[in-house]
């Protein structure tokens, strides 16, 4: 059995995902002014649930839609015992279950089966998705931060991973119509947040305060708060290695430029997360969210 | 005469740029995990379930890619679904009796147990299936009973071996430029 030098870096994102404390968002303002940035970074955000042992069960279940990618699953997996992932639908009926149990409920009748619904099938998987994408995310930002990787490839670009049906930049009017809305596509987005387009494409170093700035939620009321993506809910978007050969040839760096430094900040440092934050964000995403849509004062998933 | 000799030092550089395996390795695995990634990124954005509904299991394989290595080997992990897409095979149930294959859109990427009103009915196909019924409307069916289900593999699951082949020749020769030895 080859003995792997450097998963290490990626599972520290998992690590922290495990360690991470749970956070009611009941806090105040003031309160969560008053928390650590780590503590905000590695709470549990669930939007308006305020239950702390819900929080904690949404904690478990990322943590086992993950398994097998932990140091003791990989132990595990070594002695012949193949790790039991939990899969997205069980994920979201043990959330749902533990909702139930613990009576965290829409108290208003119009909201049941909408977003609005801690219970409702598109709430959990907002939850789980989002978090299981936070977790990945967090690995592959640390796992980046390396000074050959960085050498050989010192950029990121921001690009389309999943599709849209109403993507940032539009949101669904009356009969499904799509219509426009000015400055809040990605492209804008990015130039926005001072990045340049090199060839059509949205293209900056590793290091670069671009990466801070899509995911500011004082810059973007829907971003989330990360460096890294996901930067806002349900974008679809996320970023790709561009090799030193790529960024040199598109003038992205000069030839033989030095790679970005690894970034050695605790990641607290970076974020400029809340859980304040989330809510705003959230009634972002139900405002353009492509899989949902509006009747009357009803959000509704569109699928 | 003379001879001047360029190649010894260019040799003794390619000899311990080679030595070093894991360096070598970590690049060519980075390099395979991003070809793979975007891979998965182009089937995210073209793939739908059989319902029509655009599916988010690409995207969540793509995140979940990673890189590993040591002396001996480069390699790409990715989940165990996408095995089982690139190899195919049986699939039985692990945790209970029965395969519940979602046969309506509204039941996709849910559990049968997240319906509170599913009954199961014999079919006169033959096998069993789970209606939901619902008060003045027709039941519907949302799930087939299988004990087993057989997956064909696809090759298309992954980039096909000329383009690792490619990766792999591309990264060693930029690995190779990066020390001024290629």
């Amino acid at each position: 059995m080859a003995s792997f030098l450097k998963p290490l870096t990626w599972l520290d994102g998992i690590r922290r995902l495990r360690a991470r404390k749970e956070l009611p968002t009941t806090l105040g303002s003031r309160d969560l002014q008053m928390l650590d940035a780590g503590l905000k970074r590695w709470a549990v955000f669930s939007a308006k649930v305020e239950n702390a042992r819900a929080l904690q069960k949404i904690n478990q279940v990322v943590e086992e839609i993950i398994r097998g990618v932990t140091p003791e699953d990989e132990a595990a997996r070594s002695a012949g015992v193949r790790p039991l992932k939990l899969s997205l639908p069980d994920a979201k009926l043990k959330l749902r279950d533990r909702f139930e149990q613990l009576g965290v409920r829409t108290t208003d009748p119009d909201h049941i089966g909408t977003l609005q619904d801690p219970q409702s099938d598109a709430r959990l998987s907002l939850i789980v998705e989002t978090q299981e994408q936070l977790a990945h995310g967090y690995g592959t930002y640390m796992a980046t931060q390396d000074e050959d990787l960085l050498d050989m490839w010192p950029c990121w670009e921001l690009t389309r991973v999943s599709p849209s049906r109403v993507p940032r930049g539009f949101r669904e009017g009356p009969q499904g119509a799509v219509q426009r809305v000015p400055g809040d596509s990605w492209p804008e987005r990015w130039k926005k947040a001072g990045g340049e387009i090199y060839d059509g494409r949205m293209i900056a170093l590793k290091n670069s305060v671009i990466w801070e700035r899509l995911g500011d939620p004082t810059i973007f009321d829907d971003a989330l708060g990360n460096p890294y993506p996901p930067f806002a809910f349900n974008s679809g978007m996320d970023v790709r290695d561009v090799s030193r050969d790529e960024a040199e040839r598109l003038g992205v760096i000069k030839r033989n430029a030095p790679a970005p430094k690894p970034n050695k900040r605790a990641i607290a440092e970076d974020i400029n997360a809340s859980a304040a934050n989330f809510e705003p964000a959230l009634r972002r995403a139900l405002e353009a969210d492509p899989t949902l849509a509006m009747d009357g004062d009803v959000l509704t998933l569109a699928r | 005469m003379y001879v001047v000799d360029n190649a010894s030092q260019v040799l003794i550089g390619l000899s311990i740029s080679l030595k070093d395996r894991a360096q070598l390795h970590k690049f060519v695995a980075t390099a395979l995990t991003n070809l793979v990634k975007d891979h998965f990124a182009q089937m995210a954005m073209t793939n739908r379930n059989k319902f029509g509904v655009r599916s988010t299991f690409w995207r969540r394989q793509r995140a979940a890619c990673k890189s590993e290595w040591s002396d001996t080997a480069a390699a790409v992990v990715m989940n165990r679904e996408v095995a089982q897409r690139f190899y195919g095979g049986t699939i039985t149930p692990k945790k209970s009796k029965w395969l519940t294959i979602p046969q309506n859109r509204k039941a996709y990427g849910k559990a049968a147990r997240f319906f509170k009103d599913l009954r199961v009915v014999k079919l006169k196909t033959g096998g069993l299936g789970l209606f939901r019924f619902v008060k003045d409307q027709d039941p519907e069916l949302y799930y087939l009973l299988r004990k087993s289900v057989k997956q064909l593999g696809s090759n298309d699951v992954l980039p096909n071996p000329q383009q690792i082949e490619d990766a792999t020749r591309t990264i060693v020769t930029q690995y190779l430029t990066r020390r001024g030895l290629a």
